[in-house]
Parts: structure tokens; C-alpha cells; sequence
């Protein structure tokens, strides 16, 4: 992670119009994303993790719109480019995929019939050349019987089939990075490991870059490298994924550990975070986080923390981390 | 890995198993047999029918139905079997000619407004509600009248009438499907706006199109008789089944029955055989049904 990240973003805001006024969905969120890195962001739902990967690809659609901030792939703004440009940006150099599969594949086209004219989109070439194309891309995401996938409707797909097919789409002309927004949440569990390590191996092989927004830990613990915390619109926690889990640095990180369930603990309830993510119409002062957080005082209702650097690689935006990872060790 | 037995995908052609699941349909079979029959009338009516449709026999007017003339003959001698034979290529060439040029300009008009959308939707489509706001046979007529009384006009007032029938409903389609997650899918693979239309606004609105078709063509129809026995379209004495029943009206009382029950039967016969395709059509065109 020394060398210049693939993605870069910074104080990146986007709000909602609504009937009660504007909402700051994203206020101010910075992020990075090294080249060939698996970057999990979690959080609960609501917290704009999903606005975070619309707003990256410049698809948050009225009325929502992004307001500020800069999002750098290699160095070059993509809040800048015009329309055109960023569709040869949009599954070309960044691409994306979804959490219902057989929702966001069409009911009525055959799965290589998308496939082919996603790739001649972009890269222009035969008939022949995309269908070969196709056919190297089904078998790379694992698909037994590519000629048949190829000529399949997604209700003829299972589900785990048919998340394979999505990434096949997206993988059409060899992004660098890939957003996976809850790649496995409509998935059976044992077809959730498969595609999460088929992730994980087509970054071996692809050196693919992978933003994975979930809020399955274990998912997360699987194959990130690095994890980012979003609360309320912010990233409060960004560590390695071991130390995330070892050693959070943040109450709400805390919480979200403690509310992951265990075999080793059956006997006890499982522990959860009081309270539920704030209205964005009426934030609480100070730390957002303060009326659910075990450690919330009067310097937490008056002074909204900044995300400060903790130890070269970790980062956390409470006023008491110190003392958290004093007590963690 | 995942089993391969798990892949159920149909070897099939698209058109074979369209034609499996209509076989399996009866109501839709039924109706695909009206029309079969209609068609083969209309295309080997010289064959089929035997008297010229516009050769009087004054020597046998207003015969009832024999076996030298099927269905009877007219107060001219006309046989009327040979005119309802014939009669059909007048009625299925205006319900397949004017079902043809609404679909087109209807879904261009539709497809124009719900992509363009804005101004040029809520101008195309108040035109469409005002076109759609007068009774439809009233504005055929209108516009025949207009325009005079001919084969083709007759066509382009019957399209005429139907376009904004299909310019809502590819609208009205485009909304929907806009909305749809694969359609964001494929944006955000970098698809433009126009290419999603045709890869897949289209393919996902031609099912509806399609049984919406089979019902305009039997109302293309009953309107198209309906202005020839009015004196405004197919005129007297050619074998158009309106103007058949037209040219029977007066003898209806005196108990010359054939005259119009024989054309008016073709009619029936032929509206029904259209909306009994399009009941069934639509779970055919379905691949998910499939």
C-alpha cells in the first residue's frame, strides 16, 4: 500500500431532497483503495454504504445528488468527466454488482446476449470474438456448462448461478475495480462462502481491485484485507481487517463485534447495539454515535470527533479510542 | 462447485417452444384455428369460392341457402359464399394493414416520449390523450369522410385511431421497466440510455405489444365493417362484409336472413378467433412460463 491507491475519495457529500429539506446521505467521506486490496465496508442498513458505491459511479439518481468532494480513480476525477465519459468508465474500469442477482439480470434476455453487448460496448469487436469472450469469462467465474449458461434466462439460473453470471458481467472488460454492494445477502450460506472466495480468487487471479459493502462479518473476516466502519453517513473506523477485529477502535465497531453471532457463545443473548441509526433529518450534536455509545459523555454531545490516524494504518473517529485500545490490550 | 445438473436450459429454438406452449393452450389454439381458416380463405379465394364475387345471376336472386349456392344469394344474385371468401381478404388486409402502421408509429410516438420525457412526453402524450378523448369510430369516420372514401384510407383512418393505443402502452412500459434493477445494472456497466432501450426496454414491452395487437385487430375490424356499411370505406358492391351486410339490411324483415347472418357470422367469427390468440398469447410469449 505504498504506491499511489486505485481509488481515492475525498470529503465526498451527496443529499437527498426531501420534503423536510435536504439530507447529507454522505457528509465528508474519505476513503482509499489500494491497488488489488479487498476493502470491506460495513455498517448497519442506512448508514451509506450502498449511496457510497452510487455515488463512486456517479448513479445516484434524483433526488439524491452528489454535492461535493472529489472521487479519484488513478488521479483523475471522476465527479468531473462528463456523462460520456463516465460511461466508459461505468464496467470498464469500475464495475459493479448487485445484491438480488435474478433481479438485475434481465427476465427476458439470455444471459450471453448481455454479456456480448456489455463487451462490445466497450471494446467493439465480432460476434464471434464477444461470444468467445463470454464463453472464457462463465467458465472463469466457475459456471459449469458456459455454452449453456450463455444461452440461459435468469430464471433458469439458481441463485448462487446467477450471482456468478452477474460478476461474469461485470468482470466483461477486465475492470480494475469491482463494487460488490452485499454481494451474498439473497444467498443460501454455503453459496455465500463459494462466492466470496470466488471473489477472493479472481483477485489472485485479475488482480482485481474489490470494494465489498456488506454487513456480514463473517463475510467480511473471510477476505478483507482492510475494513472501513460507516455510521450515519460516515466512516468512523478504517484498520486492517485482524486488527478490526481484534483490537476496534471505536464503540460502534465494538457493538457491531458483539452483535455477530457465535457458536462458542450459544448460551448467552446476543449482544446488540441499542437504539437504531439516527433520523439524517435531525442528528444528534456532537458525535453521531453518542446516544447509543456505552462511552457517550458531555464532551461527545458538544464536539463531533474527526477520523484521527491511530497507529499508521488505523484510523477512528472517537474521542476515547485511546482508552478503548488500552483496555483491548 | 455447483452441480451441472442443476442448468435446466431448453435446447429449443424461441419459436419452437412458442409453438409448444400454444399447442398446449386451447383457447389460444382455437383462435390461431379461426384465423388459419380466415387466412387460407383470403389467400385461395379464386379456388374456394365457386361464383366470381361480382357476377349477379339474375335468374337466382335471393335464394336461401341450397346446395348450388351455400349460403344463399343476394337481390343482385351475388353468391354469398363466394363473397364471404373473398370478403375476408378486404377484412384481414385493413385489420393486419392498420394493426401494422399503428404498431410502428404508435411505439415510435411511445418510445419518443417516455425517452425523451419532459416537454416532449407531456406534448406527445396530451396529443394522444386528445386523439383518444373522441370515440374511436367517430374520429375513423371523421377522418374518412375527410379524406374520402377508399381502401387506403380506410387503413390509415383505422391506424390512425389506434396509435395512441400503443404510444401509452410502450410509454407506460418504458416507465416501468426504466425502473427496474437490471436496467441500473446495465447503466452501470456503462450501457447508454439508447442501447438499454433496444437490449432491454424493448424486448421486455414486445410481449404486451403483441396481445394488445391481437386485440386491435379484431376492433380494426368491427370498425372497419362498421364504416363500410356506413357507405364510408370499402364501397358497394365489392364483397367487404360490411357492405355485404349493408347490401342485406332491407331484407332482413322480409325473412331473407342469409343476406347479412353469413357475413355478420364471418365477423364474429373473426374478432373472436383474434382475442381468443391474445387471451392466451401473453403467458406464451412469457420465457419465464416456459
Amino acid at each position: 500500500m505504498t504506491a499511489e491507491p486505485l481509488l481515492e475519495v475525498h470529503g465526498l457529500a451527496t443529499s437527498f431532497a426531501t420534503p423536510r429539506g435536504p439530507v447529507k446521505v454522505l457528509d465528508g467521506l474519505d476513503l482509499e483503495i489500494g491497488r488489488g486490496e479487498i476493502l470491506g465496508l460495513v455498517g448497519e442498513s442506512g448508514s451509506g454504504k450502498s449511496v457510497t458505491a452510487y455515488s463512486i459511479l456517479r448513479l445516484v439518481r434524483p433526488p439524491g445528488r452528489v454535492v461535493g468532494g472529489q472521487v479519484l480513480l488513478e488521479g483523475r476525477d471522476l465527479l468531473a468527466l462528463s456523462e460520456r465519459q463516465m460511461r466508459d468508465v461505468r464496467g470498464k474500469e469500475i464495475s459493479m454488482i448487485f445484491q438480488d442477482p435474478r433481479g438485475f439480470l434481465d427476465p427476458v434476455a439470455r444471459v450471453g446476449s448481455v454479456l456480448e453487448e456489455i463487451y462490445r460496448t466497450h471494446e467493439g469487436g465480432s460476434r464471434t470474438e464477444a461470444k468467445a469472450r463470454a464463453l472464457e469469462l462463465l467458465r472463469a467465474v466457475g459456471l459449469p456448462a458456459p455454452e449453456r449458461v450463455r444461452r440461459a434466462y435468469p430464471h433458469e439460473l439458481s441463485g448462487g448461478m446467477a450471482q456468478r453470471a452477474m460478476i461474469a458481467l461485470a468482470l466483461a472488460c477486465s475492470p480494475k475495480l469491482l463494487i460488490a454492494d452485499e454481494p451474498t445477502t439473497a444467498l443460501d450460506v454455503t453459496i455465500q462462502i463459494q462466492i466470496v472466495r470466488l471473489l477472493a480468487s479472481l483477485r489472485e487471479r485479475l488482480g482485481l481491485t474489490i470494494l465489498l459493502i456488506t454487513h456480514n462479518l463473517s463475510v467480511v473476516a473471510e477476505v478483507c484485507d482492510r475494513v472501513a466502519v460507516m455510521y450515519a453517513g460516515e466512516i468512523v473506523e478504517v484498520a486492517p481487517a485482524h486488527e478490526v477485529f481484534g483490537r476496534p477502535l471505536h464503540p460502534y465497531t465494538v457493538g457491531l463485534l458483539g452483535a455477530r453471532p457465535r457458536i462458542s457463545v450459544v448460551e448467552e443473548r446476543l449482544s446488540d447495539i441499542g437504539g437504531r441509526v439516527p433520523d439524517l433529518h435531525e442528528l444528534p450534536s456532537g458525535c453521531r454515535f453518542h446516544p447509543r455509545c456505552f462511552l457517550g459523555d458531555d464532551r461527545c454531545r458538544a464536539e463531533h470527533p474527526a477520523l484521527r490516524r491511530l497507529a499508521p494504518a488505523h484510523q477512528s473517529r472517537c474521542h476515547y479510542a485511546e482508552q478503548l485500545g488500552e483496555d483491548a490490550a | 462447485m455447483v452441480d451441472a445438473t442443476l442448468v435446466r436450459v431448453r435446447e429449443d429454438r424461441p419459436f419452437r417452444v412458442a409453438w409448444r406452449r400454444i399447442r398446449q393452450n386451447r383457447v389460444t389454439l382455437s383462435g390461431f384455428a379461426i384465423i388459419a381458416v380466415m387466412v387460407v380463405c383470403a389467400l385461395f379465394a379464386p379456388w374456394i369460392a365457386p361464383y366470381p364475387p361480382l357476377q349477379g345471376n339474375a335468374s337466382e336472386t335471393l335464394q336461401p341457402p341450397s346446395l348450388s349456392h351455400l349460403f344463399g344469394t343476394d337481390s343482385i344474385g351475388f353468391d354469398i359464399f363466394s363473397r364471404t371468401v373473398y370478403g375476408a381478404r378486404y377484412d384481414l388486409v385493413i385489420a393486419f394493414g392498420a394493426v401494422a402502421i399503428a404498431l410502428v408509429v404508435g411505439c415510435a410516438f411511445g418510445a419518443i416520449a417516455g425517452f425523451v420525457g419532459r416537454v416532449v412526453d407531456e406534448v406527445v402524450m396530451r396529443v394522444m390523450d386528445m386523439l383518444s378523448a373522441f370515440p374511436s369510430f367517430i374520429l375513423a369516420l371523421g377522418v374518412v369522410a375527410a379524406l374520402g372514401p377508399s381502401l387506403p384510407n380506410l387503413i390509415f383512418a383505422i391506424a390512425f385511431v389506434n396509435v395512441p393505443v400503443y404510444a401509452r402502452l410502450l410509454r407506460s412500459r418504458m416507465l416501468t421497466v426504466r425502473e427496474a434493477q437490471y436496467v441500473r445494472a446495465a447503466i452501470a456497466l456503462g450501457l447508454s440510455r439508447r442501447r438499454v432501450l433496444f437490449v432491454h426496454v424493448l424486448p421486455n414491452s414486445w410481449a404486451p405489444i403483441f396481445v394488445q395487437s391481437t386485440l386491435q385487430a379484431g376492433y380494426a375490424i368491427l370498425e372497419a365493417a362498421g364504416l363500410s356499411f356506413i357507405g364510408l370505406g370499402v364501397r358497394v358492391p365489392k364483397p367487404e362484409w360490411g357492405v355485404m351486410i349493408n347490401m342485406g339490411l332491407q331484407y332482413i324483415v322480409s325473412g331473407q336472413w342469409w343476406i347479412t347472418f353469413f357475413p355478420g357470422t364471418a365477423i364474429a367469427l373473426t374478432v373472436m378467433g383474434f382475442n381468443l390468440i391474445g387471451d392466451g398469447l401473453q403467458d406464451v410469449l412469457d420465457p419465464r412460463r416456459r
